[in-house]
């Protein structure tokens, strides 16, 4: 981790709460800002928001709606993981595939921060299959705010004006995402910075044990 | 020839042998301790611009590397013979086999290398690399193909290894101008360069202008071909350009544009004197300086002179070393093993 150093003015990107990047970046010496992204129903980045202003680190605060607007300014992007697939794609909180998508596009380099015992030795195509599900309700709930405002302003309880019981109508909250590993330039783990094609090999020089296939035996 | 030119890793590795043959240490951590301020010191003069001319003008990272991979593979030594006595005599008899390894290892990637050049091709290259030229030379014994070489500004490396190494061997070669290279491109059936540092992902950092061919070549559909021996696998991980290892303050001082022609009809003296020529003011703005061809710009134009840039490994097709050809990605496979 500290093999990760970073320049003075650079614009770093990161999304959601994790506690590895929090770290890295109450860590640095040299001065540069935080542009933290946030997303809805868990709007995780406000904790996360927090930890950073008390380290003295100057941050902008988004939603990833506003997500294309300021790419263009940032330098380096870090993303947390909750699991690591062995041909280096990422499974992480919903939304990080489109931050890490964004970046790749504006030629932004995407550092993922993941220990290794968080690699697994499944490959995941998709991100449905294997996922979580939230409280669909969180989806619809709207903001505190703006639901205030409409109590304050007409006097009654904001309704929703869908019904969720209709049966056309499903809610899905999903709670990771699955980043292809084309969209990472590195990983960043305890043992050092890996490119996303050398997960495999981590893997297995972690665990010699489990080495069953041997190619002598079949030449 | 060019054997006589040790490499700069072998002989940061000699001195640290050295270091170990004179060690009154008894530990092994006392011993790592002596290393690692040795080869501190080595960067660190390395590092020092007046000391650039020294080595040529070269980056410092095989210099790290090289002392990086000696002092990783004391480390394992010593896991594997816990006895100090025994450790020492084993590092002591690699170490002194390491220049022949590293002479080996030049030509392993020469034969190896020769499989990739068909007869009656056209070869670019960029910048003096000696395992380039080995590789090219040796390719010749068997093979009728052509070289197109660029001038290497501002140091005129490939003017002069043109000149010197490739003639010399009978190889038909063509030098042009840096900027020419995309437009040369078409007629180019694979590209060659050497490396001044392997990085992890599998990318290279060499002479500032090998970053721009690689990406013509990818663009183009030629093969990219980096030659380079282990030794230079750098534990480095840059991101863009800019996440380079800083050569060192004051270098942009040394930067002076030379007419690679002139260089030759100076005999060399870039950047001196020169004593039969001394020119008036010419009437513009500044005074004519006595090497001819120089340019002289005025004082508020800033003047940017990188040595090195940074290829990354997406462009790379195959990277031929002494542990056999490896795609990029096994770079790192590499890396996390040793």
């Amino acid at each position: 981790m500290h093999r990760v150093r970073l320049w003075k003015g650079d614009v770093i990107l990161t999304y959601a709460k994790n506690d590895l990047i929090e770290m890295l970046l109450s860590r640095q010496e040299k001065k540069f800002r935080v542009i933290l992204v946030d997303s809805r129903p868990l709007l995780e980045g406000k904790e996360m928001l927090e930890k950073l202003m008390d380290s003295g680190i100057e941050c902008s605060y988004i939603l990833l709606n506003s997500l294309s607007y300021v790419m263009k300014e940032v330098t380096k992007v870090f993303l947390g993981a909750s699991a690591l697939m062995s041909d280096g794609s990422i499974l992480s909180r919903v939304g990080s595939a489109s931050v890490a998508m964004m970046a790749k596009s504006h030629n932004v380099p995407v550092l993922v921060c993941c220990e290794t015992y968080k690699i697994s030795n499944r490959v995941q195509l998709e991100s449905i299959t294997w996922n979580e599900l939230g409280n669909p309700e969180d989806v619809l709930s709207p903001a505190m705010t703006t639901s205030k405002k409409w109590e304050e302003e007409r006097g009654e309880e904001k309704k929703e004006n869908v019904d969720s019981s209709d049966k056309h109508f499903r809610l899905l909250n999903l709670l990771y995402d699955l980043t292809p590993s084309e969209f990472v330039s590195g990983i960043v783990t305890e043992m050092g910075i890996l490119p996303p094609t050398s997960v495999a090999v981590l893997l297995r020089e972690m665990n010699p044990q489990d080495n069953t296939f041997k190619a002598s035996e079949y030449l | 020839g060019e054997d006589q030119q040790v490499a700069l890793p072998v002989a940061a590795i000699k001195s640290l042998l050295g270091v170990i043959q004179r060690t009154n240490s008894g530990t092994m951590m006392g011993l790592e301790m002596e290393l690692k301020q040795a080869s501190d010191e080595m960067l660190k003069f390395a590092n020092d611009p007046f000391n650039s001319n020294m080595l040529g003008g070269r980056s410092h990272i095989a210099l790290a590397s090289g002392c990086e991979l000696f002092l990783k593979y004391i480390t394992r030594c010593f896991l594997e013979l816990p006895d100090f006595n025994e450790c020492i005599e084993q590092i002591i008899y690699r170490g002194q086999r390491f220049s022949d390894i590293s002479i080996a290892a030049k030509e392993r990637i020469a034969s190896t290398g020769t499989a990739f050049i068909q007869p009656g091709s056209t070869v670019m290259t960029h910048g003096w690399s000696s395992v380039v030229s080995s590789l090219l030379i040796q390719a010749a014994k068997d093979t009728h193909f052509e070289i197109i070489i660029l001038e290497g500004r501002p140091d005129a490396s490939g003017a002069k290894a043109a000149a010197s190494c490739y003639a010399k061997a009978g190889i038909p070669t063509t030098v042009i101008l840096d900027s020419a290279m995309a437009h040369v491109m078409e007629r180019v059936d694979m590209v060659i360069v050497g490396a001044e540092g392997v990085v992890e992902n599998g990318g290279i950092i060499n002479k500032i202008g090998t970053y721009a061919m690689a990406i013509a070549a990818k663009e183009l559909g030629k093969p990219f071909y980096v030659a380079a021996e282990s030794f230079k696998f750098a534990r480095l991980y840059p991101l863009n350009q800019s996440d380079l290892p800083t050569m060192g303050e004051g270098m942009e001082e040394h930067l002076k544009f030379v007419d690679t022609a002139c260089w030759i009809s100076t005999g060399g003296a870039y950047g001196k004197e020169h004593k039969e020529t001394t020119m008036e003011g010419d009437g513009s703005d500044g005074s004519s300086r006595s090497v001819p061809g120089l340019v002289v710009l005025p004082k508020e134009v800033k003047v940017e002179n990188s040595l090195c840039d940074y290829t990354p490994a997406k462009y790379i097709t195959l990277l031929l070393t002494d542990l056999g050809v490896l795609t990029p990605s096994a770079v790192s496979d590499e890396l996390i093993r040793l």
